[in-house]
């Protein structure tokens, strides 16, 4: 599950980078949750005191008891108060647990008004999972090793959260082509798959975005993208697993959603924060990794290999087999074999 | 004599990092499951659980309900305009959430639901209440999304319902 040795950074200079880096990552998004409070607070306060046809989710059915100017102001003043004092108490588990709540009911109350919107949840996930963060003092190091793995733990538990929502997201697409194939219409695989959904989304809100007709007119310019996609989706679980590829798939998912902005004009601002800060920042990608390691580590090129190697060694000798064997001359002869080390097992970590 | 010698296990005790790893986990498929439940079997979401069933089928051939406004505020359009159409009148009319909550208005009053009656003053509550004065119907267009978005050609429009506010 979580493997030290595959976690911590080789060297001593590694860790200590690495675990400046995973308290950064932590006062960043502590900032970023105060920014982004104040930039959804600010402008529409005053609109939300007045609102009409407020549905309230269940984090705050708890405003039918108020008047909607006093449940509104609570809200706001609990978000900027709470979120502020994550940001500058991070450290103190009481402040976090209090800037979770107070994300949890300010987003309720922006969804309470018709319509659910997700690109705001993992945020809302993150916030919550940084509250299992150890009390601080951060600073000492080196930490004691308990007290740094809890840390890192925590980090992995909210990549683990962000990265399972995009490979349900991926899993309904191939159910999607599984029923869409079996009743004999067109499913995501064609080349104008992508075509339709982007002419679909223009045609529910009447807007284009800046590649919206380009992608209309020419359909099948969206097609390796699309599967591309839903690849990176589906898989994108496995990254938690697998950190050498975190920045791969970081990179992949911000373009996707820049493309999705650029198509479709969906706007996923708070999944490019949060891809940016736990899977490019990620303290866990190796400090060396190169491409051909990240390719090696694909999700089904990995299982590939494995499966080849596994053949091979099967059927006898292989060229790579064969470079690791040991050739041993002692008084009863020659004898050959494979040291531990070209196990498959060295190729995990 | 012990006929089996007794196998050597790992005795130590799962750290609190593992710990915290396994509630992670825990959480992570009870956020799938639940997710998926409330979305398939119950059609609802519990905020901020979702099943992230987005964009998971090709519309090609497809329908959606529409709102066709014939007047406003006293003044007759011809031709009429679809919802989405009348920024003018309407500011947010081009916002997913108005086209969400249209989409189940459109859907309660299709299915006969007794939600029907709430979705429609939650509606107008929302995006037509600065109009004196509204003339709509509520349709069911189908339509090629490609052959539309390029030329406008819709394959059928059904009326379902007019409404006056």
């Amino acid at each position: 599950m979580f493997h030290r040795s595959r976690y911590l950074q080789t060297t001593e200079a590694g860790r200590a980078e690495q675990w400046q880096r995973a308290r950064m990552l932590v006062q960043i998004f502590a900032l970023l949750t105060l920014y982004t409070t104040a930039s959804f607070v600010m402008p529409r306060w005053a609109e939300w005191r007045v609102a009409t046809g407020i549905v309230p989710l269940w984090p705050i059915q708890w405003m039918a008891w108020l008047p909607t100017p006093t449940a509104v102001d609570i809200i706001c003043l609990y978000a900027l108060g709470a979120t502020a004092g994550a940001f500058f108490f991070v450290e103190r588990r009481g402040w976090r647990l209090n800037a979770a709540l107070a994300v949890l009911f300010l987003h309720a109350l922006i969804n309470s008004f018709g319509k659910i919107n997700h690109s705001w949840h993992p945020w809302v996930l993150v916030t919550c999972a940084f509250v299992f963060l150890p009390t601080g003092p951060w600073r000492t190091y080196p930490p004691a090793d308990e007290r740094r793995d809890h840390f890192y733990a925590v980090i992995w538990g909210a990549q683990l959260l962000v990265m399972v929502i995009y490979t349900l997201s991926g899993l309904w697409k191939i159910y999607g082509i599984i029923t869409q194939w079996q009743e004999g219409t067109m499913t995501a695989l064609h080349p104008t798959a992508f075509a339709y959904q982007v002419a679909n989304r223009t045609l529910q809100t009447n807007t284009v975005g800046p590649l919206s007709r380009l992608i209309i007119q020419v359909p099948w310019l969206g097609w390796l993208p699309y599967l591309t996609v839903i690849y990176l989706e589906t898989f994108a679980v496995v990254t938690v697993w697998r950190p050498r590829l975190q920045r791969l798939w970081a990179v992949g998912l911000i373009g996707f959603h820049i493309g999705s902005w650029l198509t479709m004009t969906i706007t996923f601002n708070a999944q490019i924060l949060v891809l940016g800060l736990l899977f490019w920042f990620s303290p866990f990608v190796p400090a060396e990794n190169s491409l051909r390691q990240v390719l090696r580590e694909l999700p089904i090129v990995k299982e590939m290999l494995r499966l080849v190697r596994d053949w091979n060694r099967l059927h006898g000798t292989t060229r790579s087999s064969q470079g690791s064997k040991v050739t041993i001359q002692n008084t009863e002869g020659t004898e050959e074999f494979m040291p531990i080390s070209a196990d498959r097992r060295a190729t995990d970590i | 004599m012990v006929p089996f010698e007794k196998p050597q296990q790992d005795q130590r005790p799962i750290s609190r990092a593992q710990r915290i790893q396994l509630v992670f986990i825990t959480f992570a498929l009870l956020y799938a499951i639940i997710g998926n439940y409330s979305w398939v079997v119950q059609q609802r979401e519990y905020f901020p659980i979702y099943s992230w069933d987005l964009f998971s089928y090709i519309p090609a051939h497809t329908a959606d309900f529409a709102i066709r406004i014939t007047a406003i505020n006293g003044e007759t359009l011809d031709p009429p305009l679809f919802f989405n159409e009348a920024t003018k009148y309407i500011p947010a009319a081009q916002t997913i959430e108005a086209f969400a909550l249209l989409q189940r208005f459109g859907n309660a009053v299709y299915t006969d639901s007794t939600e029907a009656d709430a979705l429609q003053q939650q509606f107008e509550a929302l995006y037509l209440q600065q109009l004196d004065a509204i003339d709509y119907e509520l349709v069911i267009r189908t339509f090629d999304a490609i052959d539309y978005a390029q030329s406008g050609t819709v394959d059928q429009i059904i009326p379902l319902q007019s409404f006056h506010r």
